[in-house]
């Protein structure tokens, strides 16, 4: 750069003394002017780049609103008539419980009737599903371990109360398996040589063991003890006490109460709550193990009840909530990608348009700011369109699957119809105690249902609104941040363009 | 190459038959592209000074450097060595932002392809540029309309540019280029994607915008009508000056214009345009 004598390096300050200045930034509106007729002209083509954005965001929005019709659904109150049905309606919300068989664990001492019924074949371990758990110690841990999700305990054993199977079922417990207690009644500690200096198994299980009535009468709240059933679940009786006289509380509008009287007359009791930090099921059956409560226990539609409370073992496993938000995310990056995609074939496609744009006195930054208002347009519509199209199907999908029939009988769950009691008189043996019940059972199995047909849509009388507008607006928000942070490379390529590019001949 | 550079003679350089401010200088400007190792020497040394309200055509086949040179006389393009004055600004010193406030007030553009942005009107055309220098809307409407009435363009001020013939869209374009009154129009091939008849009425309508405006008009073209209405044509050579002649030097070959590569131009030059020939199938 060796100028010559006479003539002055010239330098910016120079520049500006010479009359030029600096390039003045156009006002927003004008880039909004110019980048909305362009969105107009290519019309086509700006309705396909929005067709990702659309999908995508119709995806995200319909889980969205899924999720606030379940969540409002699930709140529906109590004294709502068919509430109970809903609840039926919605299973499939709590797990994929009808998909998958659940495994029980049977831990019951020697000499208990269910452990014989069950060691006799009276009871068919692939029908039920179950296990025996064994004898041996370092067996029933591991078992509870790894192979079950609900655990259900009969009399356990002293021989069982030693501290590394308390864990072990603690353990499962708060890892959100299912545990049934039945017929467990007080043991001091150290009653046993084995398990001298032991705590006994209601100490270690304080936590979820509920207290022992030990007044003459007993107020029963239903609710306490299980608000899915609180129709036509009652309490029962105490069979170490049976004098005692109960009243029942909590029940739902037309609930029949079902009071036994315990072993004294051979009915089975059953009282079970929620408990602890995990959930468990307590039976506080006594005297009778008989085979109704063995039914009952390892029934299938038993289960059903249990894997209500116990849900979340399952759920965590192999939830589709969880996999679906990947898909979610998963098509949220692809329409991201898509749009760049896009959006780079529009600036190659308008480089000569772009470098014309600079030689007639274009910044870089109104470049940009084009480009970015072009996709950020297509963000808004696009999620606009999304937003409605994945509220209508989700609220379609949910309007038809989440309507229950009011008064509807619970079909699912009526120990007193489910499992006909068995009069357990002296003179029956254990055995034709059990086939009575299972002549009965089956009889019962084959009585149609009858259903009052009166058809209650919640999704409208319970209806998120509030909710679902956030999510809305939310899904807004995304779709229009997502489609600008499509829209930086490509119009950072597009500002980069030179003026003499303008000057291509080849297309 | 190196033997035609060698025999080249010293450039005859022909003064502005015009008088005026000198609006266009260069002096001894060099481009050098380094590609990978190879370093390509696109122009090797030119100093030319182009006078207020001239016609110039830049003449030369291609691979000469007539277009690097062209850029670089437009603002478009920055010189790797020398010094390319745009009304007395050396635009080397000029940052981003000077750059395009120079390209928007004292250059115009005219293009081979004649670019105009799809998606808008004849006069939204017209009007961008002076959008960008910041007239309102109102008053980039009544000087578009104008400026499209001056290039007979009056009944076609809403029409789209895929409405518009080829020789419209140039018009639209030329009237584009005048839109912030600059100094210098820079036309690359102004008819280089025109039919002979068309190409004339786009030359004849820069030649009185040159006139009547006193517009500097600078085009790049191998279209030797071009010559008829300069000034003055620069001759580029294999990255040199070769020659500057004023249009009465010339030697107009009638019948001959168009079409033949020869024509138009003087017997003398035909040793040149020879070798021109040759350099070109080189490149």
């Amino acid at each position: 750069m060796n100028d010559g004598p006479g003539e002055k390096i010239m330098t910016a300050r120079d520049a500006a003394s010479k009359g030029v200045e600096r390039q003045i930034s156009l006002p927003f509106s004008k880039a909004f002017e110019i980048a909305w007729k362009g969105l107009m002209v290519r019309l086509w083509r700006s309705l396909i780049t929005m067709g990702g954005i659309v999908l995508a965001i119709a995806f995200l929005v319909s889980m969205w609103t899924n999720q606030e019709i379940v969540k409002a659904l699930k709140a529906v109150p109590e004294s709502d008539p068919s509430k109970e049905a809903l609840d039926t309606a919605m299973k499939g919300q709590f797990s994929n419980s009808e998909k998958r068989s659940i495994r029980t664990g049977v831990l019951a001492g020697p000499g208990n009737e269910v452990r014989e019924a069950i060691q006799n074949k009276l009871v068919s371990a692939a029908e039920y599903n179950f296990v025996l758990l064994g004898d041996n110690v370092s067996d029933i841990s591991r078992a509870i371990q790894s192979d079950i999700d609900v655990l259900i305990i009969y009399d356990i054993p002293d021989g069982y109360r030693v501290q590394k199977v308390l864990d072990a079922i603690s353990e499962f417990v708060l890892e959100g398996g299912g545990l049934v207690i039945m017929g467990c009644d007080p043991v001091p500690a150290g009653v046993s040589e084995q398990n001298a200096g032991q705590p006994a198994f209601e100490e270690a299980f304080q936590e979820l063991l509920p207290a022992r009535p030990t007044a003459e009468k007993i107020q029963v709240d239903a609710q306490q003890y299980s608000p899915l059933h609180s129709k036509s679940m009652a309490v029962a009786d105490w069979a170490s006490a049976p004098k005692m006289e109960y009243s029942i509380s909590g029940l739902r509008p037309g609930a029949k109460p079902y009071v036994t009287d315990g072993g004294a007359s051979g009915k089975p009791l059953v009282v079970y709550r929620k408990i602890g930090k995990g959930r468990a099921l307590q039976f506080l059956a006594t005297y009778p193990t008989s085979k109704e409560v063995a039914d009952w226990t390892l029934n299938g539609k038993f289960l059903d009840a249990c894997l209500l409370w116990t849900g979340e073992r399952v759920l965590k496993e192999d939830s589709p909530e969880i996999r679906l938000s990947w898909l979610v995310i998963l098509s949220l990056l692809v329409c991201v990608v898509g749009i760049t995609n896009s959006m780079l074939m529009s600036v190659t496609e308008r480089i000569r348009e772009i470098g014309t744009m600079k030689c007639l006195g274009a910044l870089d930054g109104f470049i940009v700011k084009l480009f970015v208002i072009e996709s950020s347009l297509h963000g808004i519509f696009g999620t606009m369109v999304g937003v409605i199209l994945g509220f209508s199907a989700a609220f379609l999908l949910a309007f038809f699957k989440y309507s229950a029939l009011e008064n509807a009988e619970d079909a699912k769950f009526n120990p007193a119809e489910a499992a006909p009691i068995v009069a357990c008189e002296e003179s029956l043996t254990m055995q034709q105690a059990l086939t009575i019940a299972t002549s009965q059972v089956a009889a019962s199995m084959a009585k149609p249902l009858e259903v009052t047909v009166k058809r209650n849509h919640y999704t409208i009388r319970y209806f998120p609104g509030m909710p679902i507008l956030k999510r809305a607006i939310a899904a807004w928000c995304i779709g229009a941040v997502l489609s600008v942070i499509a829209a930086i490379y490509p119009a950072y390529r597009a500002a980069k363009m030179q003026p003499v590019d303008a000057m291509r001949v080849d297309e | 190459m190196a033997e035609v550079a060698a025999q080249a003679p010293e450039p005859q350089i022909a003064g502005p038959s015009k008088s005026g401010r000198v609006i266009v200088r260069t002096r001894d400007v060099k481009k050098i592209y380094k590609m990978g190792k190879v370093t390509l020497e696109a122009l090797r040394g030119i100093s030319v000074e182009i006078v207020s309200g001239e016609y110039i055509s830049i003449m030369g086949p291609s691979g000469s450097g007539k277009t690097t040179f062209f850029n670089m006389i437009g603002g478009l393009d920055k010189p790797s060595v020398g010094k390319v004055y745009i009304d007395e600004v050396d635009i080397a010193q000029l940052d981003a932002y000077e750059l395009a406030w120079l390209r928007c007030r004292k250059i115009g553009y005219i293009f081979q392809t004649f670019n105009i942005i799809p998606v808008m009107t004849a006069l939204e055309n017209v009007t961008l540029p002076m959008t960008f220098a910041g007239l309102t809307t109102e008053e980039a409407r009544d000087k578009g309309v104008g400026l499209l009435k001056k290039v007979g363009l009056g009944d076609r001020v809403n029409h789209k540019p895929f409405e518009l013939s080829g020789g419209q869209q140039q018009r639209v374009a030329i009237a584009r280029a005048l839109a912030n009154d600059p100094s210098i129009i820079l036309a690359d091939e102004p008819t280089g994607n025109l039919d002979l008849k068309t190409g004339h009425e786009i030359i004849e309508l820069l030649s009185e915008m040159n006139q009547t405006m006193g517009v500097t008009v600078i085009t790049a073209t191998h279209d030797y009508k071009m010559l008829a209405a300069s000034d003055r044509i620069i001759w580029i050579r294999d990255g040199r000056l070769h020659k500057i002649e004023r249009r009465e030097d010339l030697v107009i070959e009638e019948g001959s214009i168009g079409g033949d590569t020869q024509g138009g131009v003087a017997a003398e030059n035909q040793e040149r345009v020879i070798t021109e020939g040759l350099a070109g199938q080189k490149e």
